[in-house]
């Protein structure tokens, strides 16, 4: 569908059809409407039928885009599509004397099915006191292909002797052909989440009621991803996630003003992902299957990487074949015991405990590769094994409300949290070496006792010495990696609640956070090295003799086992904060409402360098009714964060200010309008390694060969947006409007010294413009006739980097919707 | 330093206004207790319904004067409280019809309509007000936090999003729809999802309810959990939570850490615009608890700028210590 809309964008009938379309849709909506039509009373007040009054609306219709510029983008961002659509379909029955024979309330609202990336389907049943039912679906088309993402940042000539037409994909855009430039993001996808959720309330109104609940979420299709084995092949994935989730529930309201629930909850996650290599296109020879090279030549997998003929180099880094697949599982059940009490009058209670226990298993897992790796000179590679592992979670929410005095209140909320996730993954590898791409690889026969006798060589190789180097990985290894983190979090908020008036309150309080997170690790291994070169990875000479753990075999292979394996010490992290945090608001009129609040609060450590260890927060908003027909809104938050720690030197701010004003002077009008401000500002210490980095940069504390400097990082966002809405007559309306986003920022540049920005900066300046017009007619009793304009326009500032010479992001689109809509 | 001058400065001056403009608020309210002292009545009580029958003049006589009012009440479900065999679990008159919320409406009719004899929800203080709602609405785990809320606590009541008799919405009776409702107040979130990358609420695929709830929660921002008491990010995005062999232990500060969830201007959300600069910030200095340093071969003039280019299962690996495999 997607092609076929893009092949009709470029064949330039959208011009002439939304000309026509344009000039003819008016014309028949005037033609047709008759003349002598009696103004309208209100549009939607149903029509009574059977025990019911039932309101229905349709509107159906088409969209014609015309995009410009980069339109991978335009999907990425917007991805509306042409063609026809159900734009939205709401059912609303309400039986007349509440004693409906099945429901007393239905609602039923769809929209975007035909081809729209996003398509809801909610539907509300109830019958008072029986029972109440929520439905929804939801489908997300969720296509990506920005190209900054996982990009290798290619200079722009192609490699000497490359062949016509070169390019690092296969099926990039043909726009960056005879060029490395990588056009589209390696990590392109195109994947539909369909979310689906289905909850039974039976006797909700009952002193014992019964819920229960099913979720369905999936997530699947097809995903280009990049794998580094020598260099950065290109793999195409097929998604398959799957989540699904039963609830059952129950709720006991045996005590006055008290609930007691218990709910039971089952999911089940499962993933079916498989990955290929479908990006072989360059030729090593006569012979030879044709090679994958990778997306990356910004250091190149080989050089030179071609010979004069076109050939691939033997020693380059190149894949023939890849595949892996897997079966990952998750039964995770929930149990949850809840409660909320106002028993005690002045005395308001609720709290909630929840135990989960889920296990993971990865069946079938495997992954098998050959082609040459010159690093290590690995052939042929198989790496199998199971993995397992545990979720579990213990939640404890406890809240409560005590009313000391008719204006104080004191109210504290307690969470505890604790979760570990032990895993671990018991892996079977097995490699084949060989001196070069076009050369096969040697197997040896060993008599020794091997780690796992289910390596079988590749069907070209030869028996003989394999040809290993220093860095080579054992022949064959059976890897154990058992891996714990935890984090317990402990979590207090007491607040005072003071009632200054009934128009004005005020509350202050105190929280303290305490979180451990500890990780742990364990490792063993069995392995064997084949000779040629045996002494080596593990079992590598030290002063001419083997490490514990390595046996010469008779054979002239090395085994080795792990001596002593055991789990490590415990890396913990131990942070406390402290917060105060006080709020105001006000109500001095039935028409101004102000409020706010600040937090300030210190730890005395952080887990990761983003974190800041002072933080401070102040936000206020006012709310302003000047008259019923005019709102004023203002408001405007501030965040600081510092980490003063010698080695981070970090601080952050962001300010976020704006309004907004609606006004309705008459029915014929309204307007809103708006305005924000966003500043985002953010420093720290960071170090690197860069050819092109500024000179004279201090040396980074404990690691050699990498600079330490300052990282800002700045960014100011301004939005603003309005809409129109003016109804001159009864049946005519025009609508107007937009939303209007421009950034500019700055930030550190690594390679100041390079002649070519090897990065873009991307979105840090850019524009994103999405105005709208529109016009409704209403044509005959109950029949509206509309035309919507949209235009989406997206532009980055570019640089003078090859990938934004080559291949920029920007992009232009009209979208025309035109539509008839049915309601009564 | 400076900044923090002046936020200390500017919360100060804030603080004080507000407290001069409570006080300021005050006179109107004297003039409102001494109006509630005469008929008996204080608004900052705690409500307890009164049981006495002959309190109560049943919802038709309410109708007699309130006529359009009643019509569109009729029209909600709230008109159940006027029918005895829809109430399963409150019987009695404080429970039926326009008194279930206004309290007795006898004092109110005996005097010709006097307003100051029943309860009217203009004038009654936030806390108040959803009191009345919470009589029947509390006992529902999405209602079960609303007294703590932020949303209470920063003085904002039921009837400031629900309108019983003037509802825009027949949907849960909103004054207007979602996400605009929660705009009018949260104007920082709208211009967030204006930005070219968001997540789809503007597109109404998804709503702010999904995430937060507007009652209150245990979490802090309101925020929602997934079955599991976890983030509730992995309610939709549940192939990123694990557990994995190979943890990408940043997760543990939350997605936030990396992420705006509203919407950004950097691709997939990113809080930085440049994934090496993110991935940078922590992967500095080698240290026996923490993330691993940058490797000295990871020349940032190269494809090394473009981290997750090989270190692809960024959230996390079964296989792969570096996360070049999932």
């Amino acid at each position: 569908m997607k092609n076929i809309s893009r092949l009709f964008r470029q064949s330039g009938l959208w011009e002439e059809l939304s000309c026509c379309l344009f000039a003819v849709l008016p014309t028949a909506v005037f033609l047709f409407a008759p003349a002598s039509f009696a103004q309208q009373p209100e549009e939607q007040k149903g029509i009574d039928q059977g025990n019911y009054n039932i309101k229905q609306s349709i509107e159906f219709g088409g969209r014609l885009t015309s995009v410009t510029g980069n339109e991978q983008t335009y999907d990425t961002m917007v991805n509306l599509q042409q063609g026809p659509r159900l734009l939205n379909f709401t059912t609303e029955m309400r039986s007349l004397d509440h004693r409906g024979t099945f429901f007393d309330r239905l609602y039923f609202n769809n929209f975007g099915y035909g081809g729209d990336p996003n398509v809801v389907s909610l539907l509300r049943i109830s019958k008072n006191k029986w029972y109440m039912f929520d439905g929804s679906f939801r489908h997300d088309e969720n296509f990506w292909d920005y190209s900054l993402l996982a990009n290798p940042y290619n200079p722009a000539p192609p490699p000497a002797n490359a062949p016509a037409n070169f390019n690092p994909i296969a099926t990039a855009p043909p726009n960056v052909l005879n060029t490395a430039v990588v056009g589209t993001s390696p990590h392109l996808y195109n994947t539909r989440r369909n979310m689906q959720s289905y909850g039974l309330t039976i006797l909700p109104d009952s002193k014992i009621r019964l819920r229960l609940g099913y979720n369905h979420t999936s997530n699947n299709g097809p995903a280009f991803t990049t794998d580094h084995q020598g260099t950065e092949q290109y793999y195409l994935q097929s998604l398959s996630n799957t989540l699904n989730q039963y609830r059952l529930g129950v709720d006991f309201r045996l005590l006055p003003r008290t609930n007691i629930s218990y709910d039971q909850i089952w999911s089940y996650y499962k993933a079916d992902p498989g990955t290929t290599n479908e990006n072989q296109q360059f030729s090593p020879g006569v012979g030879f299957p044709l090679v994958d090279l990778g997306v990356s030549w910004n250091g190149p997998p080989c050089n030179p990487a071609f010979q004069p003929s076109g050939v691939v180099s033997a020693n380059c880094n190149a894949l023939y074949n890849y595949s892996s697949h897997r079966r990952t599982r998750l039964r995770a059940p929930t149990e949850q015991v809840s409660f909320q009490s106002n028993f005690i009058r002045t005395l308001q209670l609720s709290g909630k405990f929840q135990y989960t226990g889920s296990d993971l298993n990865v069946y079938n897992y495997g992954q098998a590769y050959s082609g040459f790796v010159s690093r290590n000179n690995t052939s042929n590679y198989a790496d199998f094994g199971p993995v397992s592992g545990r979720h579990v979670t213990t939640y404890t929410d406890v809240g409560a409300t005590w009313q000391i005095t008719r204006d104080f209140s004191l109210v504290d909320s307690f969470h505890y949290g604790n979760w570990h996730d032990p895993a671990q993954y018991t892996s079977s590898q097995c490699s084949f070496f060989s001196s070069s791409l076009v050369i096969p690889p040697n197997f040896f026969t060993s008599s020794a006792v091997l780690p796992v006798s289910t390596c079988t060589p590749p069907a070209n190789a030869l028996p003989g010495t394999p040809n290993h180097k220093s860095g080579s990985a054992a022949d064959i290894l059976v890897n154990l990696d058992s891996n714990f983190l935890k984090q317990q979090i402990t979590s207090n908020l007491i607040e005072g609640q003071v009632q200054i008036s009934p128009r004005s309150g005020a509350y202050f309080g105190y929280r303290y956070v305490h979180r451990v997170i500890a990780d742990n690790f364990f490792n063993t291994q069995n392995a064997i090295y084949f000779p040629g070169t045996a002494a080596r990875g593990n079992c590598a000479l030290v002063s001419g003799v083997l490490p514990d753990g390595c046996t010469q075999n008779a054979d002239g292979s090395i085994s080795f086992v792990t001596p002593s394996p055991s789990f490590g010490p415990p890396g913990v992290t131990d942070i406390d904060s402290n917060t105060a945090v006080l709020g105001l608001w006000a109500k001095p009129t039935q028409r101004v409402f102000l409020n706010f609040d600040a937090e300030v609060g210190s730890a005395n450590n952080t887990f990761t360098r983003l974190s800041p260890r002072d933080f401070q927060q102040v936000r206020g908003r006012l709310r302003y009714q000047a008259a019923s027909a005019v709102n004023f809104s203002l408001y405007f938050t501030t965040r600081l964060g510092q980490n003063n720690d010698l080695t981070i030197n970090g601080s952050g701010n962001n300010t976020n200010a704006g309004m907004s004003l609606s006004l309705a002077p008459s029915e014929k009008i309204s307007t809103q309008l708006g305005y924000n401000y966003n500043s985002i500002s953010s420093s720290l210490l960071i170090c690197f390694t860069s050819d092109f980095a500024q000179p004279g940069l201090l040396a980074c504390p404990n690691v050699e060969g990498l600079v330490q400097q300052q990282s800002p990082y700045n960014s100011r966002i301004n939005t603003g947006f309005f809409d129109v809405l003016w109804s001159p007559f009864p049946r005519f309306s025009v609508e107007v409007g937009g939303n209007f986003s421009s950034a500019s920022g700055s930030e550190l540049q690594l390679n100041p010294l390079s002649p070519i920005a090897t990065i873009p900066t991307g979105p840090l300046n850019s524009t994103w413009y999405q105005p709208y017009g529109s016009i409704g007619y209403r044509f005959a009793k109950h029949w509206t006739g509309r035309a919507r304009w949209d235009y989406y326009s997206y532009h980055e500032d570019l640089n003078n980097s090859y990938q934004d010479f080559y291949a920029p992001r920007s992009f232009h689109s009209n979208l025309i919707t035109l539509s008839v809509r049915f309601a009564f | 330093m400076r900044q923090q001058k002046f936020l200390t400065a500017s919360t100060l001056v804030a603080v004080y206004s507000c407290l001069i403009f409570c006080a300021s608020a005050n006179p109107t309210d004297q003039k409102d207790k001494s109006a509630q002292a005469q008929n008996g009545t204080d608004l900052r009580k705690k409500y307890v319904r009164p049981t006495d029958p002959a309190l109560y003049v049943g919802a038709d006589t309410c109708k007699a004067c309130h006529e359009d009012t009643f019509n569109q009440f009729e029209t909600t479900p709230h008109v159940a409280t006027t029918m005895e065999g829809k109430l399963e679990s409150r019987k009695g008159p404080e429970w039926h019809g326009c008194e279930a919320c206004h309290g007795p409406g006898k004092e109110h009719v005996d005097g010709g309509g006097d307003k100051t004899k029943i309860f009217t929800f203009r004038d009654a203080s936030p806390q108040e007000t959803s009191a009345r709602c919470l009589g029947c609405h509390q006992y529902t785990e999405e209602h079960a936090n609303y007294e703590r809320s932020a949303h209470l606590m920063n003085g904002v009541g039921c009837i400031d999003c629900h309108s019983p008799h003037h509802a825009k919405e027949g949907e849960f009776l909103l004054k207007a729809k979602a996400p605009e409702l929660c705009y009018g107040c949260h104007g920082d979130v709208r211009a967030e999802f204006a930005r070219p990358f968001h997540h789809r609420v503007p597109e109404g695929l998804l709503t702010c309810n999904d995430c937060h709830s507007p009652h209150g929660t245990f979490r802090p921002k309101q925020l929602r959990t997934n079955a599991a008491g976890d983030s509730v990010c992995y309610k939709c995005h549940f192939e990123k939570q694990g557990p994995y062999v190979y943890q990408h232990e940043a997760l543990i500060e939350g997605c936030t850490i990396c992420h705006s969830p509203h919407g950004s201007t950097n691709q997939r959300m990113l809080v930085q615009n440049q994934v090496n600069l993110l991935c940078l910030s922590c992967h500095v200095f080698p240290a026996e608890v923490g993330p691993p340093a940058t490797p000295t071969f990871h020349d940032q003039s190269t494809k090394y700028q473009s981290c997750t280019l090989c270190h692809m299962a960024i959230h996390g690996s079964n296989t792969s210590v570096v996360f070049f495999t999932p």
